[in-house]
C-alpha cells in the first residue's frame, strides 16, 4: 500500500506538465470553491464541512507518521486532546487567549511525542507492536485525563461562552471554525507536498522501506521516525485546540475515545497513505457515507452500520486509496 | 592505511564466525576476498560496515577507531557496502534509488539529483534512469547496488559477490566499472567466487578460511599457494 | 487494608476468576493471529456478539447460560459464512488492508447491536447470579462458573490443538501455510475451522460473562483492548503464553481496583503492557529476536 504514496508514485510516473497544470488548476478551483461553499449551504451543510475539514486535517497530520513514515501509531488522539487540554485548561484557569494555548499545546504535544518516541523507537518498536504501545499511551492519557481533578476529572473542562468576545478567543459561528479547519487543513495539504519531495521525505521512504539499507545510506532511522512522529504531533495539536473550541469543551472520554483513536487513521488509508490528497478524499468520501445513510435513518446507529460496512468493503476494492486510483487512471489516460 | 582490523572477531552463542582477523588496506587498494562459503567473508563485511557489532578486536577506518560505532555513522564516515542479495528500494525507479544515497552527503533535492545522475553515468544505467527498481534484471539491479553505494561518496566500498550470476561479457563489464570506481579514488574490498575476475583486476588478495585469515598476497602467490589450492581453489584449469 | 491477607486473598481471587476469561479470549485471539495471521480489531465485537446473546436470552425469558448451545450452533455457520465470503479474502492483503477490514467489521456488528438494543445498560441474570461465600472470601457466583466453564474451553482448545488432527494441522498451518498444503492438509478448511472456533469459543465467553457485569456495547473495545495486552503480554501466538496473559492483566486489573481505584485500571493494564513492550516485546515465552 506504500507503493501508492507520493515518493514512489512521482518516481514511475513522474507528472507531466500539462497534467501539473490540470492539478494547480483544479486545486485553485478546490479552494475558491470551498471558501465560497457556506454561504450556500445551511446550518445543516455547514456542520458537515466543518465535519469533513475537521477530520480531514486530523487524518492528514496522522499521514505524516502513519503514511509517510509509514508507523501505524494508533496513539494520535492522545496528541489531539494534549492540545485541546492545554487550550482549555489555559483560557478557564488562567484567562489566556486560546491562541496562546494553541501555541502551548502544540509544545506539549511536541515534547510528549519527543519524550514517548525516543522511548518506543529506541527500543525498536516496530509494526503492531509500535500500534499497541502508541494505543497504550493514549489510553495511559486517558484515564489519567479523567481522574486528575486539576484536569477537571471525568467531566473534563467546560469551555465558557463569551459572547461579543473579540476573535482571539476562538469563539466563532460554525462558519468561522469551518474556515479555521480549511486553512488547517490546506496548510497541512502544503506541509505534506514539501515532505514528499524532500531530502526528509524521501529518507522517510527508505527508512519505510527497509531499515537495514537505510542505515547502509547514513540513515539513523529512529532519529528520522521521531522527528516524523513529533511532526504528526505538533500538527495534531491544533486541531485538537479548534476542535474544543468548536464543541465548547474537553473530556477525555469523547476526545481520547477508542473510536477516536481509530477513526483518525481510516480517511488516510482509505484515501491513500502518503498522498498529499488522500485524507482530505478519505474524509469528504467517509462523511458523505455517513450523511446520506443517516438522511435514511431507520434506527440510530444505522449510519454507524452503513459506515461499518463501507470500511470492509473500500480496502478490498481499492486497496491503495482513493487518490492513488485517481492519479493511476489519469496518467494511464495519458499514455 | 585507510581500514585497519585488529584481531576481529565475532561469536554467535558457541558458533565462530570470525576468528580474529587483522588485515591491512591502503587507500586506492583493489583487495580481492575469497573462499569457501560460509568461511566468514560477508560477516566480515557485515563488521566491517557495522552492521554487526564485533565481540572482540579493533577497527580503525582513515585513523580513526570506529569499532563501537553502528551503521549509518560509518556511513556517514564513508565506508558504504552493496549486499550479496541485491536490495533495490522497489517502489522506486533507478533515479531515485541512487538520490536516496547522495542524500547520504548533501541535504539539497537538486544537488543529489545531479550526483545521482553522474554515478548513473558512471555505472551506465542512464537507459534504465526511469526504470521501477523491482523490474530490473539480475545484473542491472547489481550495478544498481554499486550505484546506490557510490552515490555516498565513500572512501572504501565493500562489494559482496557483486559478480554472481553474471554472463561473462556482464563479468567484464563489472570489472571495468570496478577499474574506473578505482581509479576515481575509492578503495575497493570485494567479495568474489569468479576467479577469472578476481585474478585478473585485484592487486591483492586475501584467502579466509573458519573465519580467518589463510593466505594473504598477489594473485600469483595466492595461485601457488598449496594449502589453498587444497582447500578452495583445486587444480587451476584455466585463469 | 492490603495487609489482611483474606483482603488480598479476596482481591487475588476475584482478579484469578476474571482472568480466566480474559484468557480464553486471548487465546482465540493469539490462535486468529498465530494461524491466519490476522490483526483482528473485531475481536472485541465477538465479545460483545456473545453478551448481547445472554441479553437475548433473558429477554425471552430464558437463563444466559441456555444461549451457549444454539449461538455456538447458528454463528459456526454465520462464521464460516463470514470466513468464506470475506475473511478468505482478506487474509492475503496487506496488514493495513485487514486492520481497515476488521474495523469496519468491529463498527458494523457494534451499530448492528445498537440498533437493536440502544446504548442502555442490560443485565442478563441467571439462576447462577449471586454471590457465596468460600471460607472467608466472598465470591461472584457467575464469576466463578464463567471461570470453570472458560478453563475448560481453553483448556479443550489447547489439548485439541496438541492432540487431535484438525489440531495439527491448524498448527502446520500456522507455521507454514504453504509446506503444509504440500503434505495433503487442505489449507483453506484449516483456516476457516481455526477462525470459526476461535470465533465461537470467543462468542460463547460473552455468554458466560453476561450475567456477571452490565452489558453496554462499549464493551467491544474494553475486551479488544484487554485481549490486545494478554497476546502481547503472553507471546503472540502462544496458546499457554495467552492464558497466563490473561490471567496477569485479570490479577493487575483487580490490584489496581483494590489499591489504587477502578477508574484507573485501564492505565494500569495498559501501562504493564507498555514495560513488556518495551522489555520484552517477543512476551514470556518468545524467543528475542536479536543479532
Amino acid at each position: 500500500m506504500y507503493s501508492a504514496s507520493d515518493v514512489s508514485a512521482a518516481s514511475v510516473a513522474p507528472p507531466a506538465p500539462r497534467r501539473r497544470a490540470l492539478l494547480v488548476i483544479g486545486l485553485v478551483a478546490f479552494v475558491a470553491g470551498a471558501v465560497v461553499a457556506p454561504q450556500l449551504l445551511d446550518r445543516h451543510g455547514v456542520a458537515i464541512l466543518v465535519s469533513i475539514f475537521f477530520w480531514a486535517s486530523f487524518s492528514s497530520s496522522w499521514n505524516i507518521i502513519g503514511g509517510y513514515a509509514g508507523q501505524f501509531s494508533l496513539g494520535h488522539a492522545a496528541f489531539f486532546a494534549v492540545g485541546a487540554y492545554a487550550s482549555a485548561w489555559t483560557y478557564r484557569y488562567l484567562g489566556l487567549s486560546p491562541l496562546v494555548g494553541l501555541a502551548l499545546g502544540v509544545l506539549v504535544a511536541g515534547l510528549a511525542a519527543a519524550a514517548l518516541g525516543a522511548i518506543v523507537f529506541r527500543y525498536k518498536l516496530l509494526g503492531t507492536y509500535f500500534a499497541i504501545g502508541t494505543l497504550a499511551f493514549s489510553e495511559i492519557l486517558r484515564v489519567t485525563l479523567g481522574n486528575v481533578s486539576w484536569f477537571g476529572g471525568s467531566g473534563g473542562i467546560p469551555i465558557p461562552l463569551a459572547p461579543e468576545a473579540p476573535w482571539t478567543l476562538l469563539q466563532f459561528q460554525p462558519v468561522g471554525y469551518y474556515y479555521l479547519f480549511l486553512a488547517l487543513t490546506l496548510a497541512y495539504m502544503l506541509l505534506c507536498w514539501w515532505i514528499g519531495r524532500s531530502r526528509f521525505g524521501f529518507q522517510l521512504a527508505v527508512v519505510r522501506d527497509n531499515e537495514d539499507v537505510a542505515e547502509t545510506l547514513g540513515v539513523r532511522p529512529e532519529s528520522l521516525k521521531l522527528r516524523a512522529f513529533v511532526l504528526s504531533a505538533m500538527t495534531a495539536a491544533p486541531v485538537g485546540t479548534i476542535y474544543a473550541q468548536y464543541v465548547m469543551f474537553v473530556e477525555p472520554q469523547t476526545f481520547l475515545s477508542f473510536s477516536m483513536v481509530i477513526q483518525v487513521v481510516i480517511p488516510a488509508v482509505i484515501g491513500g497513505l502518503g498522498t498529499v490528497f488522500g485524507p482530505v478524499l478519505g474524509a469528504a468520501l467517509l462523511t458523505l457515507v455517513i450523511e446520506l445513510t443517516s438522511e435514511l435513518a431507520v434506527r440510530p446507529g444505522f449510519s454507524l452500520f452503513a459506515y461499518g460496512c463501507a470500511l470492509m468493503v473500500f480496502p478490498l476494492l481499492v486497496p491503495s486509496g482513493i487518490w492513488p486510483l485517481i492519479r493511476d487512471f489519469v496518467a494511464r489516460r495519458g499514455r | 592505511m585507510i581500514l585497519k582490523l585488529r584481531d576481529v572477531a565475532k561469536h554467535f552463542k558457541g558458533l565462530v564466525a570470525v576468528d580474529g582477523v587483522t588485515l591491512d588496506v591502503a587507500p586506492g587498494e583493489l583487495v580481492g576476498i575469497i573462499g569457501r562459503n560460509g568461511a566468514g567473508k560477508t560477516t566480515l563485511f557485515n563488521l566491517i560496515a557495522g552492521r554487526l557489532q564485533p565481540s572482540g578486536g579493533r577497527i580503525e577506518f582513515a585513523g580513526a577507531d570506529v569499532t563501537t560505532l553502528r551503521a549509518y555513522q560509518r556511513a556517514r564516515r564513508g565506508i558504504a557496502r552493496t549486499f550479496q542479495v541485491p536490495e533495490p528500494l522497489g517502489r522506486l525507479n533507478v533515479l531515485d534509488n541512487v538520490k536516496a544515497g547522495a542524500f547520504a552527503t548533501t541535504a539539497s533535492a537538486r544537488e543529489a539529483a545531479s550526483i545521482a545522475e553522474e554515478v548513473i553515468e558512471l555505472c551506465n544505467l542512464r537507459h534504465k534512469k526511469n526504470a521501477e527498481a523491482a523490474e530490473l534484471t539480475l545484473a542491472d539491479m547489481k550495478r544498481l547496488e554499486v550505484a546506490r553505494a557510490l552515490a555516498t561518496r565513500p572512501k572504501l566500498l565493500l562489494l559482496d559477490e557483486v559478480m554472481a550470476g553474471l554472463r561473462p561479457t556482464e563479468v567484464s563489464a563489472a570489472m571495468e566499472l570496478c577499474r574506473a570506481i578505482r581509479a576515481s579514488g575509492v578503495t575497493l574490498l570485494v567479495i568474489e567466487h569468479v576467479m577469472f575476475a578476481v585474478m585478473n583486476m585485484c592487486e591483492r588478495v586475501v584467502v579466509i578460511e573458519q573465519g580467518g585469515v589463510l593466505a594473504e598476497g598477489t594473485p600469483g602467490e595466492i595461485l601457488s599457494n598449496q594449502q589453498v589450492v587444497d582447500v578452495y581453489l583445486g587444480r587451476p584449469k584455466h585463469v | 487494608m492490603l495487609t489482611d491477607p483474606a483482603y488480598l486473598t479476596e482481591i487475588l481471587i476475584n482478579g484469578l476468576l476474571a482472568g480466566g476469561v480474559y484468557a480464553l479470549i486471548a487465546v482465540t485471539m493469539t490462535v486468529v493471529f498465530g494461524v491466519l495471521k490476522l490483526f483482528n480489531f473485531a475481536h472485541g465485537a465477538f465479545v460483545t456478539v456473545g453478551l448481547y446473546c445472554a441479553v437475548l436470552a433473558t429477554s425471552l425469558g430464558y437463563d444466559p447460560y441456555l444461549a451457549i448451545v444454539p449461538a455456538a450452533l447458528v454463528m459456526s455457520a454465520m462464521l464460516w459464512l463470514l470466513y468464506v465470503l470475506l475473511i478468505d479474502r482478506i487474509i492475503s492483503r496487506p496488514t493495513l488492508t485487514q486492520v481497515i477490514f476488521t474495523i469496519g467489521l468491529l463498527t458494523a456488528a457494534d451499530a448492528l447491536i445498537e440498533m437493536i438494543w440502544r446504548t442502555d445498560p442490560r443485565v442478563a441474570p441467571s439462576i447462577t447470579s449471586g454471590a457465596l461465600f468460600i471460607g472467608d472470601i466472598l465470591v461472584s457466583k457467575p464469576r466463578l462458573v464463567a471461570f470453570l466453564a472458560a478453563a475448560l474451553i481453553g483448556f479443550g482448545f489447547w489439548a485439541f490443538l496438541k492432540w487431535s488432527w484438525w489440531g495439527l494441522a491448524i498448527r502446520a498451518v500456522a507455521q507454514h501455510g504453504q509446506a503444509a498444503q504440500l503434505i495433503a492438509i487442505p489449507r483453506r478448511a484449516t483456516l476457516a475451522l481455526a477462525f470459526v472456533l476461535s470465533g465461537v469459543a470467543t462468542i460463547v465467553a460473552g455468554i458466560l460473562m453476561a450475567p456477571a457485569i452490565t452489558v453496554t456495547p462499549s464493551a467491544s473495545y474494553v475486551y479488544l483492548g484487554i485481549a490486545f495486552g494478554a497476546v502481547v503480554i503472553g507471546t503472540k501466538g502462544n496458546v499457554l503464553g495467552a492464558m497466563l496473559g490473561g490471567i496477569i492483566v485479570g490479577l493487575t486489573e483487580a490490584l489496581t481496583i483494590a489499591l489504587v481505584g477502578d477508574e484507573w485500571k485501564d492505565a494500569f493494564v495498559f501501562a504493564l503492557v507498555l514495560v513488556f513492550l518495551l522489555v520484552r516485546p517477543e512476551g514470556l515465552f518468545g524467543r528475542p529476536a536479536n543479532v
